[in-house]
C-alpha cells in the first residue's frame, strides 16, 4: 500500500456509504489496502481464436496413426508439419513462430478443456470467459475479481483493454475495463461535455451525481492518459500478418510501448469455424497469427517489454477428431493452446490426449484450462487473491520464470 | 443445481463480509453522523399536511413522473403541472390497473407445457422443448417492453418491476418454466397494490419462487431452508432481525409447500410432507404453517421498516434512507395493516420524496434509462423488438435477475463498460439509429457527432417559444418518420393488408456489415415469390460487441413481408443466407427461428440446411454459419392441432362438430414412474398429454395402475377373512391426477386420506366388484365412467406406447416397468370380463396418438406488429401535447423536460443528442 492510495481510499469512504451499492466498492478499496503486493508492469495478452480453432491441425500429432486414419484428407503430413519431436509438430504455416520456439519462449499446453463440455459457440466461449464448466457458469469475467482487488483504478491506466471481440472476459467487472472501440467514441463525444478532470471542483452536493461524474472522470482520465501517452510515444509498431489481428496487435504494442499500464489486453481473430474446406482457410489464419505474433515479439523486445508480456491463445473448444464429409471439422472439445512470452519456459506442458480413447468421437481434456488461469494470475501477475487456486496443477510449475 | 450455486455465493458473501469488517465500522460511524444531521433537519421540516397542498411546478411534475414511471411525456406533464401533491398522487394511484393494457402473449393463458414429460424426451425433443420455452420468455420480454413504452399507467409497470426485483426469480434458474414466470408476473399485477399479507401469502405459494428457492420438495424429514431464509432476509425482515433458529423453524412451517407438475404446474400443499409439530418462531411457539409464519413475520416491526426501505430505494433515493422519515413511513404502513397503497401514498407525499437534496439521486436502471428516453423523446428505435437484448447488454435481462437478491443497481449500473454502453445507446437513439446503422464505421460516427455541438454553441440567439417549438418538432418529426414509414426491410401495413403476410423470426450476427438474406416461396422448380436480397437490420454487431454470448442474448426479431398475391399452392419456403464472411478473421451468421405464412407455421428446427457447413444436429438447421439455404417443406397433411388453447377453444365453442364422438386420442403417452410388480405394492404410472375422449378434453391424465391388497381398507364386510397377501390390480385416480380434474364430482364414497383430508382418491379394482371401488365407479357421471373404462380397456396399449417412448439413453427407466409385462397381459384379458366393459353401451375406443406440437410456440402475436406509440400518443397527439406544454409552461425545453437536473455540460442550448448524452441523463 502506498500513502497516496490510502488517502484516496479514505477520502472516498464518507461519500461512498451513501449509495446502497457501495458496500462492494468500499470492500474493493479495503482489499486493495490489505493486499497490494502485485507486480505492476506485467501483462497478459489474450488472443481469442473465435469460431473454435482446430488444435490437432495446429499442434499436430504427426506420427500418430489414429490421427491419419481419422483425418484421411485434412490430416497433415510430410512437409505440412514442422516436427519438433517424435510425436508432435507445428502446422507448417506457423513457420514464423519457429524462432520463438527455438528461443524456448513458446509453450504448448495439451488438450485444454473443462468437464462436461458444451458444443455451442456462445455457451462455451462464455464459460471460458467466466471460468465456468458444464456444471456451473461462472459469474464474472475470469480476471476481473483478482485484478480489481490488486489494483485501484488510480494506480493503472485501465484494469483491462479489449481491442477486438467480446467484452465477455470483463463481464460484471466493477473496475476500469475498457473497450477501445467504444472508448474512442466516448472520448470524442465527451471531450466537451465532461468536466475537466484537473480544474473542476465538484459541481454539486449530490453524492450520486458526484459518483457519476467521478466515474466518468476516471474513465475520461484513463482515456485521456492513454491518448496522451500514445500521442507522446515515439514508438510506432509495425505488425504484419495482414488481418484484423495485425491491426489489433499494432494498437496493443503501441499502447504498451507508450507506457500504458494495464494488466490485461485482449485481441481476437475470427474465422476458425472450419466446417468445410478447412485446409486452405485454416492455413491462412495460422500464417497470419504466426507472423503477427512474431512481429509482436520483435517490437516488444525493442522496448524490453517482451519479458513482461505473456500471450495466451484460447477458443470455444477444439474440433472433432474425425473429419466430416466437407473436408472440414465439426465442433469438438479439448484443444492445445499456445503460451508465449519473454519469461515463458518453452516446451510442451500437460498430457498428450489419447486419440485411441475418445469420448463420443472427441478428445478427453487432459488439462483444465483454469489451471492455466491460476498460473497467470498467481505466478505471473503475482496477484494476492487467486480465484482459481483450486485448479493449481503441478504440471505447470515451470511455465514461467 | 441452483441451490448449490447459491450456497457457494452465500459462502463467498460471508467470507467477503468478514474481510470488510473494518470499513463497515467506518460506515456505521458515518451513518450515525448522518442520522444526527437528519434528526436535526427533520425538526425544522414543515408538516406534511401543509406541503401536500403545494402545487407542482414543471420540475416537481417531472420529478414525480421520473420516479414513479419512465421519463415524462409532454402529455403527462400537461396533466400533472399545477396539481397539488395530493391530487397528483391520487391521479397516480387511481391509474393503477391490474390487467395490462396490451394483452399478454397468448401462451401465458394456456395450461402449462408438459414439463413433467422431460424425463422421457430424447435429446433433440428436449432441445426443441426448451427452445420453445426460451421463445416464450423472449416474447414475454418483448411484450413487457412494449407495454412499458405504450401504457398510460407507467406507474403500474414501475411498481411491478419493483416487485420483480424484490422477489427476484430468474427464468434461468427454474428449468425453463416460462409459464411460471408469466404467472408470477400476473401475481405482481394483481396483488402488488393490495395488502402485503396477501402478497406474501401468494408468494409462498408461487410455483416460480417455490421452484427457484428449492421448496417444492421440502419434506418434514429434511426441510430445505432456502425459501425460509430468503423470505426473512430478502423479502421481509432483513439480515439481523431473525435468528438461525427462526430460519430452521420457518423452513419447517413451509414444508409441503410444493408444485404439482401434472396439475398444470400449480401450487400444491402436500400435507404428508408438512411438519405439524410445534415450532418456535420469534419467541412464540405453536403449530405454525406458512400463513401463520407470514402473520408472525408481519408482527415484527422491522418488516414494515424493511419494506418501507425498499420503497425508499425505489422512489426516493439511492442514498441510505434517513432514519426518522423512514420510520414514519414504516409506522404509517404498519398502522394501515400493511396496505401497500398506503405506503405508496405515504412515500410520495413524504417531504423526503420532494426534497431537493433527494432529486436526481437515483441511477437509472437500464429499463428506466431506455424506456424513459423513448417515452420522453417520442423516438422509438426502428428495431425496438431487440430492446430486451439491449437491456440485457446493460445488465438488466428482464425475468433473469442475477440472483435472488435482485439487481444490485445504483453504482453497479454505471461501471465503466456499462456507462460506455449506455452513452452509446442514447447517442444512437438521438441519431435515430441502432445496431449496425450507428456503428457501420467508427470514423463516420465521430464526424457525425462533432459538428453538432459547434453549431449550436455559436447560435446564441435568444430562445423564443417558436425556436423551442421548432426544436421540439424536430423530435416529433423524427418520431413521425418512425411510425409512418415502413422500415427498409419490412412492409408492415397494419390495417391495410392486401396479400398475405409472411413473417420470419430471425437474428443476425453482423461483422463489417449486416447479414443479407432472402425468403422465397416455391412450387417444385418454380419460384413463386421472393423478397430479393434483404439486410437484417438491428443485428448483433459482433465486431464491436463480440460474438453473442448466450442464446438468450440473441437479438431475435420478427420481420414481416407482404406477399402481394395470395399464394396457396406451394410446397416449400426457403431462406437463403447470402453474404457469409468467414475469411480473414471475420464471422457473419444468420439465425432463423421460424417462418409463418398465412397462419401456417414452419419451425426452422424441422427444416433442412444445405450449406458448406451443415449443422451437426439436424434440429440446428436454422443456424446458418456459412452461405446456404434453409428449406422448410410444407407438410403434406395438416397436423392435428393439439395445441391446447386452440383445442380448448374448439372444445368450448364447437364440441359437437369438431370432435368426433367415440374417439380417444392423446398427444403422447409417457412412462412416469414404476415400482416393480414383484414388490408388494408395485405400480406403474402412465402420463397422457392432451387427451380427448368423446369430445371431452384433459390437458394431462396420470393413470396409475397398481397392486393393492385385496382387502380394501374400507370394505369391512370382507374384513380380514380374505387370503393374506393376495392382491388385486387397480386403477387409481386422485385429485391431482388430471388437469382439469378427472371427474366432474367426487362421489360420496370417495376415499379421503386420514393424513390429508384435502386429498381425495378413487380406486377402481379390476376384480373386486362389491367393495368401495364399485361404489365409486357406479356413482360417477357417465362421461367420468367413460374415462375409467377407457383407460382400463387401453391398458396394454398404454404400456406399449409408454415403453416405446423411453429414449434409448434413458433405458434404466425401464427396469421396473419391464417387470409389468406379464401382469399387463393378464390385466388386458381380465378387463374384458369386468364391470368396466360390461356397463358400456357403446364400444370403447382404442387410443390413437395425435402427436405433440407443444414445442411449437408461435410468437407472432399481435404485439410485434407496427411500432409502439410512446405513452400511447400518436404523432399528432404528441405534437399537440408539446404545443400545449410550451404554451402553458414557458420554462419547458428539451433539457428541462428530459434531464432531471441542470445539465452537467455548461452550454446553454443543447441538441437532442447532447441532452441525451449529458451525464445527468443517467440519473433520475
Amino acid at each position: 500500500m502506498n500513502r497516496r492510495h490510502f488517502m484516496q481510499s479514505a477520502a472516498f469512504l464518507p461519500l461512498l456509504p451513501g449509495l446502497a451499492v457501495n458496500a462492494s466498492m468500499a470492500h474493493e478499496q479495503t482489499k486493495t489496502i490489505a493486499a497490494g503486493t502485485a507486480v505492476t508492469g506485467r501483462r497478459i495478452i489474450l488472443l481469442e481464436l473465435a469460431g473454435a480453432n482446430d488444435g490437432l491441425n495446429t499442434v499436430v500429432p504427426w506420427s500418430n496413426n489414429y490421427y491419419h486414419e481419422l483425418r484421411p484428407t485434412i490430416g497433415l503430413k510430410g512437409n505440412a508439419v514442422i516436427a519438433v519431436n517424435d510425436n508432435y509438430g507445428f502446422h507448417h504455416r506457423l513457420k514464423a513462430l519457429m524462432p520463438v520456439w527455438d528461443a524456448s519462449e513458446l509453450a504448448v499446453v495439451h488438450a485444454m478443456g473443462y468437464p462436461k463440455p458444451n458444443r455451442s459457440h456462445f455457451k462455451s466461449i462464455a464459460l471460458w470467459e467466466a471460468g465456468g464448466d458444464g456444471y456451473s457458469n461462472g459469474k464474472r469475467g475470469w480476471p476481473t475479481h483478482d485484478i480489481e482487488h490488486a489494483y485501484a483504478s488510480s494506480e493503472i491506466d485501465a484494469h483491462g483493454i479489449v481491442l477486438g471481440g467480446s467484452m465477455g472476459i470483463f463481464s460484471n467487472g466493477q473496475g476500469n475495463w475498457l473497450s477501445m472501440t467504444a472508448a474512442r467514441q466516448f472520448a470524442n463525444r465527451q471531450s466537451g461535455t465532461l468536466p475537466d478532470a484537473a480544474a473542476q471542483k465538484p459541481l454539486t452536493q449530490n453524492p450520486v451525481m458526484q459518483l457519476l461524474v467521478e466515474r466518468a472522470r476516471t474513465l475520461k482520465t484513463s482515456l485521456d492518459s492513454i491518448a496522451a501517452k500514445v500521442s507522446n510515444s515515439r514508438h510506432s509498431a509495425r505488425i504484419g500478418g495482414n488481418s484484423r489481428l495485425s491491426q489489433q496487435l499494432t494498437h496493443t504494442v503501441n499502447l504498451i510501448n507508450a507506457g500504458v499500464d494495464a494488466p490485461v489486453f485482449k485481441v481476437s481473430l475470427g474465422g476458425f469455424d472450419t466446417h468445410e474446406g478447412q485446409l486452405g482457410r485454416h492455413q491462412r489464419l495460422l500464417k497470419n497469427i504466426a507472423i503477427s505474433l512474431h512481429d509482436l515479439r520483435t517490437e516488444l523486445v525493442k522496448t524490453d517489454q517482451w519479458k513482461n508480456t505473456i500471450v495466451m491463445t484460447y477458443s470455444e473448444f477444439g474440433r472433432r477428431v474425425t473429419e466430416n464429409g466437407s473436408r472440414g471439422t465439426d465442433h469438438g472439445t479439448a484443444a492445445a493452446h499456445l503460451i508465449l512470452g519473454g519469461s515463458v519456459n518453452g516446451g510442451f506442458y500437460g498430457t498428450e490426449p489419447d486419440l485411441a480413447n475418445l469420448s463420443d468421437g472427441d478428445l478427453r481434456y487432459t488439462m483444465d484450462y483454469r489451471s492455466v488461469y491460476n498460473r497467470l494470475l498467481s505466478d505471473w501477475l503475482k496477484l494476492p487473491a487467486d480465484s482459481f487456486s483450486e485448479y493449481r496443477d503441478h504440471r505447470l510449475d515451470s511455465l514461467t520464470s | 443445481m441452483f441451490s448449490m450455486n447459491y450456497a457457494t455465493r452465500r459462502l463467498s458473501a460471508t467470507a467477503s463480509m468478514q474481510s470488510v469488517r473494518a470499513p463497515e465500522g467506518r460506515c456505521r460511524r458515518t451513518l450515525n453522523v448522518l442520522s444526527i444531521l437528519v434528526l436535526l433537519t427533520s425538526l425544522t421540516t414543515p408538516a406534511t399536511a401543509v406541503t401536500s397542498q403545494q402545487t407542482l411546478t414543471l420540475d416537481d411534475a417531472k420529478h414525480l413522473l421520473f420516479r414513479t414511471g419512465f421519463g415524462a411525456t409532454a402529455d403527462e406533464l400537461n396533466t400533472f403541472v399545477g396539481q397539488t401533491r395530493e391530487q397528483s398522487v391520487e391521479l397516480v394511484v387511481n391509474g393503477f390497473r391490474h390487467a395490462p393494457q396490451l394483452p399478454m402473449p397468448s401462451w401465458t393463458q394456456r395450461p402449462a407445457p408438459h414439463h413433467w414429460a422431460r424425463g422421457n424426451m430424447t435429446k433433440s425433443e428436449m432441445r426443441n422443448f426448451n427452445e420453445a420455452r426460451d421463445r416464450e420468455i423472449a416474447s414475454l420480454r418483448v411484450w413487457w417492453v412494449r407495454q412499458m413504452i405504450e401504457t398510460n399507467s407507467p406507474q403500474t409497470e414501475r411498481l411491478v418491476l419493483m416487485w420483480h426485483n424484490h422477489f427476484a426469480t430468474a427464468y434461468a434458474g427454474i428449468n425453463a418454466q416460462a409459464i411460471s414466470i408469466a404467472r408470477q408476473h400476473q401475481l405482481f399485477r394483481e396483488y402488488g397494490t393490495g395488502d402485503l399479507a396477501d402478497l406474501l401469502k401468494q408468494m409462498i405459494r408461487d410455483p416460480a419462487l417455490l421452484n427457484y428457492l428449492d421448496n417444492e420438495k421440502s419434506h418434514k424429514k429434511s426441510p430445505n431452508e432456502n425459501l425460509a431464509r430468503e423470505l426473512m432476509e430478502l423479502f421481509t425482515l432483513g439480515e439481523g432481525h431473525f435468528t438461525e433458529s427462526d430460519v430452521r423453524n420457518a423452513a419447517r412451517a413451509l414444508t409441503g409447500y410444493g408444485i404439482e407438475p401434472i396439475h398444470n404446474l400449480q401450487f400444491r400443499f402436500r400435507k404428508p410432507y408438512h411438519d405439524t409439530a410445534g415450532k418456535t418462531l420469534f419467541g412464540q411457539t405453536g403449530n405454525y404453517n406458512g400463513d401463520d409464519l407470514i402473520d408472525l413475520i408481519l408482527q415484527q416491526p422491522h418488516t414494515a421498516t424493511f419494506i418501507a426501505k425498499r420503497f425508499w430505494q425505489t422512489y426516493i433515493s439511492d442514498l441510505p434512507a434517513e432514519a426518522e422519515p423512514l420510520q414514519q413511513l414504516a409506522t404509517d404502513f404498519r398502522d394501515s395493516g400493511y396496505n401497500l397503497k398506503t405506503l405508496y401514498r405515504a412515500t410520495l407525499l413524504s417531504d423526503a420524496f420532494w426534497q431537493q437534496k433527494h432529486r436526481a439521486t437515483i441511477v437509472r436502471s437500464p429499463v428506466a434509462l431506455v424506456i424513459g428516453a423513448i417515452r420522453s423523446s417520442g423516438i422509438v428505435p426502428t428495431h425496438w423488438q431487440t430492446l430486451p437484448a439491449t437491456l440485457a447488454s446493460m445488465g438488466q435481462n428482464l425475468f433473469d435477475p442475477p440472483n435472488v437478491a435482485g439487481w444490485p443497481g445504483g453504482a453497479h449500473w454505471i461501471t465503466p463498460s456499462r456507462l460506455l454502453n449506455r452513452m452509446d445507446w442514447l447517442e444512437g437513439l438521438a441519431l435515430n439509429c441502432s445496431g449496425t446503422d450507428c456503428t457501420d464505421t467508427t470514423d463516420s460516427s465521430a464526424t457525425r457527432t462533432k459538428p453538432a455541438p459547434a453549431n449550436t454553441m455559436n447560435n446564441t440567439a435568444a430562445m423564443s417559444a417558436n425556436s423551442m417549438a421548432a426544436n421540439v418538432m424536430s423530435i416529433v418529426t423524427i418520431a413521425d418518420q418512425q411510425s409512418t414509414m415502413p422500415t427498409a426491410d419490412s412492409v408492415t401495413p397494419s390495417g391495410s393488408r392486401t396479400g398475405k403476410l409472411i413473417s420470419i423470426r430471425l437474428a443476425g450476427e453482423d461483422f463489417d456489415e449486416p447479414v443479407q438474406y432472402q425468403v422465397s416461396i416455391h412450387l417444385a422448380d418454380k419460384l413463386l415469390w421472393t423478397t430479393g436480397p434483404t439486410a437484417v437490420a438491428g443485428g448483433h454487431d459482433s465486431e464491436r460487441l463480440g460474438r453473442m454470448k448466450l442464446d438468450q442474448a440473441i437479438p431475435w426479431q420478427v420481420v414481416e413481408f407482404n406477399v402481394a398475391a395470395d399464394i396457396k399452392n406451394f410446397d416449400r419456403i426457403s431462406v437463403e443466407f447470402l453474404n457469409d464472411a468467414a475469411n480473414n478473421g471475420t464471422d457473419r451468421n444468420l439465425f432463423v427461428d421460424n417462418v409463418v405464412y398465412n397462419s401456417e407455421h414452419f419451425p426452422a428446427s424441422t427444416g433442412t440446411q444445405e450449406s458448406a457447413c451443415p449443422p451437426s444436429q439436424p434440429y440446428d438447421a436454422g443456424r446458418l454459419y456459412c452461405n446456404g439455404t434453409l428449406t422448410l417443406l410444407r407438410s403434406t397433411e395438416k397436423p392435428v392441432d393439439t395445441n391446447t388453447s386452440q383445442a380448448m377453444a374448439d372444445h368450448q365453442h364447437n364440441t359437437a362438430n369438431t370432435i368426433a364422438s367415440n374417439r380417444f386420442t392423446a398427444g403422447a403417452v409417457y412412462l412416469r414412474a414404476a415400482r416393480s410388480a414383484k414388490k408388494k405394492s408395485g405400480y406403474i404410472n402412465f402420463g397422457l398429454t392432451n387427451v380427448w375422449l368423446n369430445g371431452r378434453y384433459w390437458h394431462t391424465v396420470n393413470a396409475r395402475f397398481s397392486q393393492i391388497a385385496q382387502t380394501g381398507k374400507n370394505s369391512k364386510e370382507k374384513g380380514n377373512s380374505a387370503t393374506a397377501g393376495s392382491t388385486v390390480y387397480a386403477l387409481q385416480l386422485d385429485r391431482f391426477s388430471c388437469w382439469p380434474d378427472c371427474t366432474h364430482n367426487w362421489p360420496p364414497c370417495t376415499s379421503i386420506a386420514k393424513r390429508d383430508t384435502s386429498s381425495r382418491s378413487l380406486t377402481f379394482p379390476l376384480s373386486d366388484e362389491t367393495g368401495n371401488g364399485a361404489c365409486q365407479y357406479q356413482s360417477l357421471a357417465p362421461s367420468d365412467r367413460a374415462l375409467v373404462s377407457t383407460l382400463w380397456f387401453n391398458i396394454d396399449q398404454l404400456y406399449k406406447l409408454a415403453l416405446q417412448r423411453v429414449p434409448p439413453a434413458k433405458e434404466q427407466r425401464l427396469r421396473h416397468a419391464k417387470d409389468w409385462s406379464a401382469h399387463i397381459e393378464k390385466m388386458a384379458i381380465e378387463i374384458r370380463e369386468s364391470q368396466y366393459l360390461e356397463d358400456s353401451d357403446e364400444p370403447i375406443p382404442l387410443l390413437q396418438l395425435a402427436g405433440t406440437t407443444e414445442n411449437v410456440s408461435v410468437m407472432q402475436d399481435k404485439l410485434i406488429h407496427g411500432t409502439p406509440l410512446p405513452g400511447g400518443r400518436s404523432v399528432q397527439q404528441r405534437e399537440q401535447d408539446w404545443r400545449q406544454l410550451l404554451a402553458s409552461t414557458p420554462q419547458a425545453s428539451l433539457q428541462t423536460v428530459l434531464l432531471p437536473t441542470a445539465p452537467v455540460t455548461n452550454r446553454h442550448r443543447l441538441t437532442l443528442q447532447e441532452v441525451l448524452t449529458d451525464l445527468s441523463a443517467q440519473l433520475q
